[in-house]
């Protein structure tokens, strides 16, 4: 029996609510009252009698969360730029250290390059929890504790990138890159105007998930920053209370926006990157 | 020529343009809107950011108090008490009047200072003329109230004295009426009494004994009786078997019969004395206890009407107490001192007070209703209007110059113990008035209608200030010295317990800043402008926050003023 695509569309609705589900209820957080914030989040932070509650529209509309947060929340702002500095410098390592290595790993021939390229998919597979000790023990070593650097090199030398655009360069085809030859004998040039170039959209999807990574992490900077001056966004949230409820809504919110601004600037370059790993050569 | 042999015959750029085409998914798209406007976006969005974060910190500096830092003082703790009083008289003296009488005019004010024999104000004459004669006729009648109430007691105490006397007179009688009663049934209880002795003294039969020799004599006879009807009996059945056997052997029955009762003749005989001597026992012995219990009963009554006297003596005794009570308590009541009756002194003391106001009236007159001052002072208040009566009390009030001035004021009860007799006082009369050093405290007393005050007082010397004059009282107590001394407006409060706000450096998400911690202080001593604290809790060279533009808590984020 054929099934109706209205059920199929039905049933893929239903799961996108669901996951959207969180961002709704982010929205509509940031434009409730701090009254009606405490009558919904009060039996469950503050063990207020009753259950918890929530309305997706607000019952009182306000601003007051998000003004409180940028007019009158001083300590939000360091955090946000604290973010977005090693947000940045992660990013912009990466291209410089991740997509050469990658190139090389893809279109050179080595001794032990498989061997390598194992030990970069053994690292990429291992959690944070596994290597924060010998991070530390390394970072404590250079004196890099208590600074954004703590941050920032572990994410610039991250697996993850070089494996992602590993695949973009090895899908180039050898014959362009053998007419790229033609005009060049210095490999750099090869890979700076023909390799960036064509695997660009394997860079760009890099740095996409690369920022998504960065900008939330929160084990890292508990693990290596003592300095509340240096803290990012991903430990803002966590040290408000149900007092602060709405401008912690409202900070989740202003956190949430650059995330989704970078997905949208790049989701082609994702989506074309998952067409390319099934193209075969 | 199949596909791959074409490629490989293409020119190099031909290939290059060719894979251009083939691989140009994987090139990065041109022209795409939403990225182009995502990117845009992003950056509208972090140069905004930018711009809160300028507002932000402009705002926050805008709300952060702006305070001052001093360190502790060694210093002392003075203690300033001041109030407002004025300067009473020492002592002064009322003038009294004859209240009543209309007031013709006045010669004082309040304030003014007068000699002795001074005129102070004029009394209407003829309505003075009118009150003594009144006052003359009403001494006319108190003194006959007296005389009458002097007779009335004279009467009342004869009458006592006579109910006295006659309280004697019965209790008297009645003593002797009821002793002779008691006489003659104590005589007649003791002749019973000897008449019980005499019969008790003679011995007494044991009724017992008879009674049992009765029993035993009675039951003789009974045994005896019976024998004898036995015997009868069984000669009568002898006597009729003989009979019956005469009458079968064909003999005499009568012989027969007669010779069986000559055989129990002896035997009948023996019986019949034996029965009758049973009898006559019996009957001596029924004597002899007859006249036994004869004996006892007379005894018996002998003993009841021994009780009987002694009944008639007890109640004759009983009654004479009663009299004899009834009447000593007559007595008693006859003797017992009346209340006293102070009409007559009363009378006598208003007939007195009469006399004296006659007198004054008299006086008044003669001296054509004028009253002078008694002696010299200052009037410090006249209680008469011109055209009404004097009132009750006094007509005005006269201050003793000669004795001087006291300043009094009022101080609050928390102040009190700073204060002590002997201290120094300074005295501000103001207006341009030379301020009066070298007085001292003279008393501190609690005042009766509010205690959370107290009076003090300052003897004013001769002249310095005027009666009714107000100044501004201050006196200084200066105590020991501290080590540790704050301005009271650093000092706060909470739940009865003081704390300072200090200065503490701690790191936050906006790096290093100062906030206002709280550290809890004991305050030893305290004055209206500073407080003296336990060094336990204060470091020497401690800063801490004496003034702020704005509220500051403990934990709120401070600027230092020149900072």
């Amino acid at each position: 029996m054929r099934i109706p695509r209205f059920f199929f569309l039905f049933l893929l609705f239903c799961l996108a609510f669901l996951a959207l589900c969180p961002v709704l209820l982010l929205l509509s957080g940031a434009f409730m009252s701090p009254r009606e914030l405490s009558e919904n989040l009060g039996p469950m932070l503050a063990e207020t009698e009753g259950y918890g509650a929530w309305s997706l529209l607000p019952r009182e509309p306000t601003l007051r969360s998000v003004v409180e947060l940028l007019l009158d929340s001083p300590e939000f702002f360091p955090m946000f730029w604290n973010s977005l500095w090693v947000t940045g410098g992660t990013l912009l390592g990466q291209m410089l250290v991740g997509a050469p290595a990658a190139w090389g790993l893809a279109r050179f021939r080595f001794p032990f390059r498989r061997v390598f390229l194992g030990l970069y998919l053994v690292l990429m597979l291992m959690p944070f929890q596994v290597t924060m000790l010998s991070g530390f023990l390394v970072l404590e070593r250079f004196s890099l504790l208590n600074t954004l650097w703590s941050l920032i090199l572990p994410g610039v030398f991250s697996a993850f990138p070089v494996f992602l655009m590993y695949r973009f360069f090895r899908s180039i085809p050898e014959a362009i890159l053998e007419s790229a030859r033609l005009d060049t004998k210095n490999a750099f040039q090869v890979f700076r105007y023909t390799g960036v170039p064509l695997g660009s959209a394997g860079m760009v999807s890099a740095l996409v998930l690369g920022f998504l990574e960065s900008w939330n992490q929160i084990e890292q900077p508990m693990a290596f920053l003592k300095e509340k001056s240096l803290w990012p966004l991903s430990l803002y949230l966590p040290t408000l209370s149900l007092e602060r409820a709405g401008p912690a809504f409202a900070g989740s919110l202003l956190a949430l926006i650059p995330a989704i601004l970078v997905f949208l600037s790049g989701r082609d370059y994702l989506e074309q990157g998952i067409v390319a790993a099934a193209i075969k050569e | 020529m199949t596909k791959m042999r074409r490629r490989q015959m293409m020119p190099p750029a031909e290939k290059v343009a060719e894979a251009g085409r083939r691989f140009a998914h994987l090139r990065v798209p041109k022209g795409q809107s939403l990225r182009e406007k995502a990117l845009r976006w992003l950056g509208g969005f972090l140069l905004l950011m930018l711009l809160f974060t300028l507002l932000s910190r402009t705002a926050d500096e805008l709300t952060i108090p702006r305070v001052s830092l001093e360190e502790p003082q060694n210093r002392r703790v003075d203690h300033k008490v001041t109030a407002f009083g004025k300067a009473e008289e020492l002592s002064a003296t009322a003038v009294l009047s004859v209240p009543g009488i209309r007031v013709a005019g006045i010669a004082v004010r309040e304030g003014e200072k007068v000699e002795q024999d001074e005129p102070l104000f004029t009394l209407d004459r003829e309505d003075l003329a009118k009150k003594t004669e009144e006052a003359e006729q009403e001494l006319e009648d108190k003194e006959l109230d007296l005389e009458a109430l002097q007779a009335e007691e004279a009467l009342k105490a004869q009458d006592r004295e006579r109910a006295i006397a006659r309280a004697w007179e019965d209790q008297t009688a009645a003593q002797a009426n009821t002793g002779k009663e008691v006489e003659r049934a104590a005589e007649t209880l003791k002749r019973a009494k000897e008449k019980l002795q005499e019969a008790q003294a003679q011995p007494v039969p044991d009724l017992s004994f008879f009674q049992e020799a009765y029993e035993k004599a009675e039951a003789a006879r009974q045994s005896a009786e019976e024998a004898w009807q036995r015997l009868e009996q069984e000669v009568e059945e002898q006597a009729g078997q003989a009979r019956k056997a005469a009458q079968e052997a064909g003999e005499d029955p009568d012989e027969a019969e007669t010779k069986l009762r000559e055989q129990y003749a002896s035997r009948l005989e023996a019986a019949g004395e034996k029965r009758e001597a049973a009898q006559k026992e019996n009957q001596e012995a029924q004597d002899a206890l007859a006249r036994a219990q004869e004996e006892n009963t007379g005894i018996l009554e002998l003993q009841e009407a021994m009780e009987s006297a002694q009944r008639v003596y007890d109640q004759a005794k009983e009654s004479q107490d009663t009299s004899l009570r009834a009447a000593a308590r007559a007595v008693e009541d006859a003797q017992r001192p009346s209340v006293p009756n102070t009409s007559e002194e009363k009378a006598e003391a208003q007939r007195e007070a009469q006399r004296e106001t006659v007198r004054v009236l008299r006086e008044l007159l003669e001296q054509g209703g004028v009253v002078r001052a008694p002696q010299r002072g200052t009037v410090t208040k006249v209680l008469l209007e011109v055209g009404s009566p004097v009132p009750e009390g006094a007509a005005l009030l006269l201050a003793d110059s000669a004795r001087g001035a006291i300043f009094t004021a009022q101080v609050p009860a928390s102040q009190e113990k700073y204060l002590a007799p002997g201290g120094e006082v300074l005295l501000k009369p103001g207006a341009g008035k030379e301020e009066l050093t070298g007085l001292t405290l003279d008393s501190i007393r609690k005042d009766r209608e509010d205690p959370s005050l107290f009076n003090v007082t300052v003897r004013l010397p001769e002249g310095t200030m005027e009666i009714g004059a107000s100044a501004e009282m201050e006196i200084s107590n200066n105590s020991q010295e501290y080590p540790v001394c704050v301005p009271l407006s650093a000092l706060h409060e909470e739940n009865g317990s003081y704390y300072l706000l200090v200065p503490r450096e701690t790191y936050t998400v906006l790096g290093k800043d100062l906030v206002a911690a709280r550290l809890d202080v004991t305050v030893l001593e305290k004055s209206e402008s500073y407080a003296a604290l336990d060094e336990g809790g204060l470091l020497r060279g401690q800063k801490f926050l004496t003034y702020s533009n704005k509220a500051v808590r403990a934990g709120d984020r401070i600027r230092l003023e020149n900072s």
